[in-house]
C-alpha cells in the first residue's frame, strides 16, 4: 500500500532485534543505556518513522527531558516494552495515571 | 492583581468586567474538560487489557526465540532473521480532539504465512517459524498499543490541567474578584454617605452664620 510510508524503528538489545526483524522489521538499533537514549532521542524528530518500539528499561531509565519529549511528540510514537529479562514496573503507568486524572481507580477491578 | 484597589467607579467596572470574563472561561474549561472526559471513556475500553496481554505475548516470544537459539545457535536464527525482507509500513496521522493532539495509526496486518518470510523452509524448522508468527503477532499489537496507549496518556494529561484551571477559576480567581468588587463597592457607598453628612453639616453651618448675620 502507497499511503503506508511511515517505518517501524526497533532499538533495543539483541534479542529484542533478532525477533522483530524475525516480524519483518527492517529499520532495527541494537543499543542499551545511553547510547540507545541518544538514538531514541534523534529517532523523535525523524519524521520516516511512525511507530519507535523501545525496550521499557531504555525509557525508564532516561531522564526527564527526554520524557518529556516522548510524551510531547505526537509522530512518531514511543511504545514501550519489556525486554527478554522480563518487564518492569513502569512508574509513569496508566493506572497510576488515570488514578490521579480522576482520583479513583478505573482498572483495578477486573 | 492589588488587593487593594482604589475604591473608583472605574475599579469597579473593571473588577465587575474581570468577573464576567472569569465566569465565560471557567464555564468553556468546564466544557472542555466534560469533552475530554467523554473521549476519554470511549478510548479506555480499547485499552484497557491491551498492556497485559501485549506483556504475556512478549513473554511467549522471548521463550520461543530462546528454544529457537538453543536449537540452531544464536548466529543461525540471526540469519535467518537477516533474510526477511518484509518492511511492513504504517501512516501516523495526527488527530486533533480539544487541543490534544492524538496519533492515528493506520497499518496493514503484519502476519504473514510460511513462504511470504523470505528465509529458506529448508534450511530452518519450525521453531524459527513460531518466533517469527509469534513476534508478529506482538507487533500488531504494538501498533494498536501504540495508538489508545498514547491517545489515552495524552487526555489524562490534559484532564488534569484542565481540572486545575477549573478548579483555579472557581475557588481562588472568582472569589478573589468578586471579593475586589464588593469592597470597592462599600468603600464607595461609604464616600457617599461621607460627603453626605459633610454637606449637611456644612449647609447647617452656612444656615447657623446666615441667622447669626440676620
Amino acid at each position: 500500500m502507497a499511503e503506508l510510508r511511515e517505518k517501524i524503528a526497533v532499538i533495543g538489545n539483541a534479542p529484542t532485534v533478532t525477533g522483530f526483524r524475525l516480524a519483518g522489521i527492517d529499520s532495527f538499533f541494537i543499543a542499551d543505556g545511553a547510547a540507545a537514549e541518544e538514538k531514541l532521542a534523534t529517532l523523535l524528530s525523524d519524521t520516516n518513522y511512525g511507530v519507535l518500539v523501545v525496550s521499557e528499561r531504555v525509557v525508564e531509565g532516561a531522564d526527564w527531558r527526554l520524557k518529556k519529549r516522548i510524551e510531547a511528540t505526537a509522530k512518531p510514537v514511543v511504545v514501550a516494552i519489556p525486554d527478554m529479562s522480563g518487564g518492569i514496573e513502569q512508574t509513569e503507568s496508566l493506572a497510576f495515571l488515570i488514578k490521579r486524572a480522576l482520583g479513583f481507580d478505573l482498572m483495578k477491578k477486573s | 492583581m492589588a488587593d487593594n484597589p482604589n475604591p473608583t467607579r472605574m475599579e469597579l467596572l473593571k473588577a465587575r468586567n474581570r468577573i464576567k470574563l472569569a465566569r465565560k472561561g471557567h464555564k468553556l474549561l468546564k466544557q472542555k474538560r466534560d469533552a475530554l472526559v467523554l473521549e476519554f471513556f470511549k478510548i479506555l475500553g480499547k485499552a484497557k487489557d491491551m498492556r497485559s496481554e501485549l506483556g504475556a505475548q512478549m513473554k511467549r516470544c522471548y521463550s520461543a526465540l530462546a528454544v529457537a537459539q538453543a536449537y540452531h545457535g544464536a548466529s543461525e536464527v540471526e540469519n535467518a532473521a537477516m533474510s526477511v525482507r518484509r518492511a511492513p509500513g504504517v501512516s501516523v496521522e495526527v488527530r486533533n480532539i480539544m487541543g490534544v493532539k492524538i496519533p492515528h495509526i493506520e497499518s496493514q496486518e503484519v502476519s504473514a504465512n510460511l513462504m511470504e518470510r523470505g528465509y529458506t523452509i529448508v534450511g530452518t524448522s519450525a521453531k524459527i517459524d513460531e518466533v517469527a508468527e509469534g513476534f508478529e503477532k506482538a507487533l500488531d499489537m504494538i501498533v494498536k498499543l501504540a495508538e489508545t496507549e498514547n491517545a489515552i496518556r495524552r487526555l489524562i494529561r490534559e484532564i488534569e490541567k484542565t481540572k486545575r484551571r477549573v478548579n483555579a477559576l472557581e475557588f481562588v480567581m472568582i472569589p478573589r474578584l468578586e471579593a475586589q468588587s464588593k469592597l470597592i463597592q462599600f468603600r464607595l457607598e461609604e464616600m457617599e454617605r461621607d460627603s453626605f453628612v459633610m454637606l449637611k453639616t456644612i449647609k447647617r453651618k452656612l444656615n447657623r452664620g446666615e441667622e447669626e448675620a440676620g
